[in-house]
């Protein structure tokens, strides 16, 4: 590892103060930024490290029919916490098939978002919730729907000295969504791909989906869903569904999968998060 | 030629005494779950450290090094490049157990990415990381083949201009390389008449196997401390190395001094499995530290292991003649191996693994043809199976896909052509392998022929089962030596060039003492090796320690016994005959006396060392050429789900057999049978060095994905074969390596049985599942 100057600050204050004066990235849990610089593929001056910020920010809180979460709570945390479990189960569900216990006991969501890596598992969880990000800088504080605050390819809508301060993801009895990995290599690895699929209780809603892993982001939303379904959901209308996000995804060929595989993947568990949302269709989970 | 090996007893000899046959919990144990045990890297050091600087392009000439800007930084001592240790007067800079054809640093040629070219020393790890970013190496790319098929045409560019064996061992005396472009050596055998085999058989069945370039995976990766003594001239080496009687060789060889000049010690180390054997970065360490005349420590990261250590790839051609009642009489196989830049031991590797090629079965016609390749690519070096794991992967799956050509059940044509235990083998007999008796077992274990597997409700998930079996040798001739002290407290120190890798041998040595002379494990205590003590051995490889260390301090134990005798007898002056020691007592007509009583009386001074020596050498018969000390043997039974619609596999039961002659400590001989299991599950399901243009593009755990806890069957049986090995101690031998054989192609017989997609290449992905299903459907 090549040196580099470490900050510990105790404040979000202090933390982005610190960040402009030594234009130092700030790192939470480490687990995917530390990896970049052993590599040496990030090679940073200067680290800020937030550990210090877990005293004020680590907690979930309930509030207003929303679930507000601290930025330096770790995933471990967030995955078993009743309330979470209660109210957000499919949050839950999905951190648990994140890395292993291990990684999620260290990774923090401020952390995990702020990294905007396509194959994170959280986003298109938190796209389908709705969820907004609190972003805290200089000028003092912005939110941002998760999908509009995840832009590019580990690009995210936060300026230089900003960081995030906290999630708030709404609580909703009639929604219902269901998050499925697919992973190609071992159990405890990045997806090949993911799925979430997200419907609301009411009469004649439509279901939305949002895939991982196959874009230059975390959140590929499929686009014509509304089309498709217009006159009612079927199992075929379902399989159109899934041709649809085979079409619209844009995979890189890796170990993990060829472009023609990732593709067939998509569109496969894009059918099955659908099967089991909208009750149509056998299940093939 | 003949591959009988020489006999010391003919019958087999499994003993059942105290401590051999039950589990002791490993002696190191304890410090290892506490973290208090030590490697190499958490040894005080006080002195320099080094940085490497490595090539980035696959093939290249060397234009210039800049180390300038690297040594005006404060804190540097050093930047030493292949051109000074080729100018210097003090080192002949080339190293390797087969050929000397690897340089300690390039010199003058690039051949692979990730090369050695140049190291830093400096004070502090940090100084030395940032310097080396300020070497700068200019080269002239030349070019490039990563190809085995490529790299052996007419105009394909040479990696080497020539070759001659390094002639340290016995049975690489002979390799040279092949008049064939970059074949580092050719292995042929020749059993019978093939041609006339596949004329007399009903189906002739050919087809191509491969497996990818894969990494071992170590925790600890490379690090070595070695220390010049100028005064003396001089070397200590500590370092993490499964040979270090080949490193002390190999160091004091390229400087110019005895053996005994060089100090090698190998503390615990955590995990290699073959990739710390013959000499690493121990040369590049000591050349350093003679360099600048101190203490130099090496300690590289784990994508530096995927730079340069690896297994061998592979492309296999497998074809076999056979009758309609499933009799195999000729099998043709051709491996060429992927070698990487440097041959290191893979001359070794297509030798060996190309003998047992046609796997596990009595073919009365064979030829095979065996050929390590250079390519500009990593050096392939040892690794649990060596080689038979990637000539089993094409053999094993080539039987069940002869079985399905002449519509037999695979197994059934498994046990038709399994080569018997003390049966023949390449045509010549083979003595004691169990073979047959491991792959009974799982048929037995799972009710092969009476049972049906049923096929669950979900229509896109299919169940289907394989089996696969092996037969591989282990290193031979070889030699081990051991020394036990025996203090006239009774207690006892045992001290031998076995290195602890994880795998227990130091329990099992300790446990194998202990009983010999009847005394508590506790009063044995057994070192971790410093050749300045130890005595020979070959190697800590090729599963041989339990065997030949076992061996050796069988040998030394009596030399004690012995001596005991000699001294109650003048001692107490009766005769011999009427002494005898057992149970940890020296029993005598006129009373029992303790070992310890025995010792200190016959002393004086407060104290004494009675010293036995023992040694087993595995030496060439008198008149015949033999093949292996000890067979290792085993079969796997695996049951799959695999999802048709996604080509995902599950492994819902699997059972792992392997035969341990006589297994010492049962727990320890399952642990090595589920461990090897699992590795190979790793090889099976997802490991593959992935290269682009001749660079790695995933040398990291975040991309290079190893067997997580998850996806370890849940239904698993591990049963252990005792057919009692006539030379081993105690009956026992090796098991460390006969289930990272068996898994894959059991795994890949199993997908094939339950969708009808057949995968010949490593590792079985969900993608070429899927690929194969829609083959198989067109």
């Amino acid at each position: 590892m090549l040196p580099f100057k470490l900050f510990l600050p105790e404040s979000f204050e202090e933390a982005i103060q610190l960040m402009k004066e030594h234009s130092a990235k700030p790192i939470s849990g480490g687990t995917a930024v530390t990896t970049l610089i052993k590599e040496r593929i990030f090679q940073p001056t200067a680290i800020v490290n937030l550990r210090k910020l877990e005293r004020d920010h680590s907690y979930i809180r309930e509030m207003d029919g929303e679930i507000q979460i601290g930025a330096l709570t770790t995933l471990r945390t967030i995955e078993t916490s009743e309330i979470v479990k209660r109210d957000l189960p499919v949050v839950a569900d999905c951190i648990s098939k994140i890395a292993s216990i291990r990684i999620r006991n260290v990774a923090t969501i401020g952390g995990n978002l702020a990294h905007a890596d396509p194959d994170l598992d959280l986003p298109p969880v938190l796209a389908g919730l709705d969820a907004h990000i609190d972003i805290i800088g200089e000028e003092g504080e912005r939110s941002k729907n998760i999908k509009e605050f995840i832009q590019g390819y580990y690009e995210t809508d936060l300026k230089e000295g900003e960081l995030i301060k906290s999630i708030r993801i709404p609580v909703s009895s009639d929604r219902k969504g269901i998050y499925l990995k697919h992973r190609a290599l071992s159990e405890a690895d990045w997806p090949c791909v993911g799925v979430a699929a997200f419907m609301d209780n009411s009469p004649g809603s439509i279901p939305e989906v949002f895939i991982n892993s196959v874009a230059d982001t975390p959140i590929m939303r499929i686009e014509g869903i509304e089309e498709i379904f217009s006159d009612g959901i079927t199992s075929e209308l379902i399989d159109k569904v899934g041709e649809l996000a085979s079409e619209q995804c844009d995979p890189i060929g890796d170990s993990r999968g060829s472009v023609w595989y990732k593709r067939k993947m998509a569109g496969e568990f894009t059918i099955r998060a659908l099967r089991e949302v909208t009750g149509v269709g056998e299940s093939l989970i | 030629m003949s591959t009988q090996i020489p006999i010391i007893e003919p019958d087999r000899k499994v003993e059942k005494t105290s401590l051999i046959g039950k589990h002791v919990l490993r002696l190191d144990g304890e410090s290892k779950v506490t973290g208090a045990v030590e490697y190499t890297d958490d040894l005080p050091f006080e002195g320099y450290y080094a940085e490497v600087i490595r090539s980035n392009v696959p093939h290249g000439e060397i234009v210039s090094i800049s180390t300038e800007a690297a040594e005006s930084i404060p804190g540097v001592i050093a930047v030493v490049t292949g051109e000074d240790l080729e100018n210097a007067d003090w080192i002949s800079p080339y190293v390797g157990p087969a050929f000397r054809d690897q340089p300690v640093l390039a010199i003058g040629k690039v051949r692979y990415v990730g090369e050695p070219v140049a190291a830093v020393i400096a004070e502090r790890p940090d100084i030395a990381a940032v310097a080396s970013t300020e070497v700068v190496v200019k080269c002239k790319k030349l070019r490039s083949v990563t190809d085995v098929v490529k790299a052996r045409k007419e105009d394909a560019p040479l990696l080497h201009e020539s070759g001659d064996s390094a002639a340290i061992f016995e049975d690489l005396a002979m390799v040279h390389h092949s008049e064939e472009p970059n074949v580092a050596y050719a292995y042929e055998l020749n059993v019978g008449d093939l041609e006339k085999g596949f004329e007399e058989a009903d189906v002739v069945f050919e087809k191509n196997y491969a497996t990818p370039m894969v990494q071992h995976v170590h925790l600890e990766p490379f690090v070595t401390i070695a220390s010049y003594n100028a005064a003396k001239n001089s070397f200590k080496i500590v370092t993490g190395n499964q040979t270090p009687h080949f490193v002390r060789r190999e160091v004091a060889r390229i400087f110019g001094i005895p053996s005994s000049k060089v100090e090698v010690e190998v503390p615990q180390m955590g995990g290699a499995f073959g990739s710390k054997t013959y000499v690493r970065i121990e040369p590049l360490v000591a050349a350093l530290s003679r360099a600048v005349k101190a203490p130099v420590k090496l300690r590289q990261t784990s994508s530096e292991s995927f730079d340069t250590s690896v297994r061998d790839g592979t492309q296999t051609r497998v074809k076999t003649g056979v009758t309609h009642d499933g009799v195999i009489i000729a099998q043709e196989v051709e491996v060429i191996w992927d070698s990487g830049a440097y041959a290191d031991i893979s001359p070794r590797k297509v030798k060996k693994a190309g003998y047992t090629a046609p796997g596990a079965y009595d073919i009365p016609n064979v030829r095979v043809i065996s050929k390590s390749t250079y390519t500009n690519k990593p050096p392939g070096v040892a690794y649990r199976g060596f080689g038979v794991a990637q000539t089993a992967w094409a053999v094993e799956s080539h039987i069940d896909d002869v079985a399905r050509e002449i519509g037999m059940d695979p197994v059934e044509l498994r046990i038709r052509n399994i080569t018997q235990d003390g049966g023949t083998y390449n045509g010549v007999g083979i003595g004691i392998h169990g073979a047959p008796q491991c792959l009974q077992a799982v048929v037995d274990e799972v009710d092969w022929f009476g049972t049906k597997l049923e096929q669950p409700s979900k229509k896109h998930i299919k169940k289907g089962r394989g089996i696969a079996v092996t037969l591989k040798t282990t290193i031979t001739p070889s030699t081990s030596e051991a020394i036990v002290l025996l203090d006239a407290d009774g207690s006892v120190n045992v001290i031998t060039g076995g290195t602890e890798i994880g795998q227990g041998i130091i329990t099992t040595l300790a446990q194998i003492t202990a009983d010999g002379l009847g005394i508590g494990i506790e009063y044995v205590n057994v070192n971790t090796p410093n050749t300045n003590s130890a005595p020979f051995n070959t190697s800590t490889t090729s599963s041989r320690s339990t065997f030949h260390l076992g061996n050796a301090i069988l040998g030394a134990v009596d030399e004690l016994k012995e001596q005991l005798v000699e001294f109650a007898s003048e001692d107490l002056e009766i005769e011999k005959s009427d002494i005898i020691v057992e149970d940890g007592f020296v029993k005598t007509s006129v009373g029992n006396y303790s070992i310890s009583e025995v010792v200190a009386s016959h002393f004086v001074g407060g104290g004494g060392t009675l010293i036995g020596k023992g040694y087993f050498s595995t030496k060439e018969g008198r008149e015949n050429r033999y093949e292996s000390a000890f067979w290792m043997t085993g079969a796997t039974y695996a049951e799959v789900s695999v999802d048709t619609r996604t080509g995902k596999y599950s492994i819902d039961k699997w059972v792992n057999s392997a035969d341990c002659g006589k297994a010492i400590d049962p727990v320890r001989c399952e642990g090595q049978i589920l461990g090897a299991a699992v590795q190979a599950l790793g090889h099976t399901m997802s490991e593959e060095m992935v290269f682009e243009s001749g660079q790695q593009v995933n040398k990291s755990l975040l991309d290079y994905k190893v067997p997580a806890i998850g996806d370890v069957p849940k239904e698993s049986k591990i049963i252990i074969v005792e057919s009692g090995d006539p030379n081993g101690p105690h009956g026992a031998k090796g098991v460390g390596e006969s289930n990272t054989v068996t898994v894959p192609p059991a795994i890949g017989n199993a997908i094939r049985d339950a969708c009808g997609a057949r995968v010949r290449e490593l590792p079985i992905t969900p993608d070429k599942v899927l690929r194969g299903i829609e083959e198989a459907s067109e």
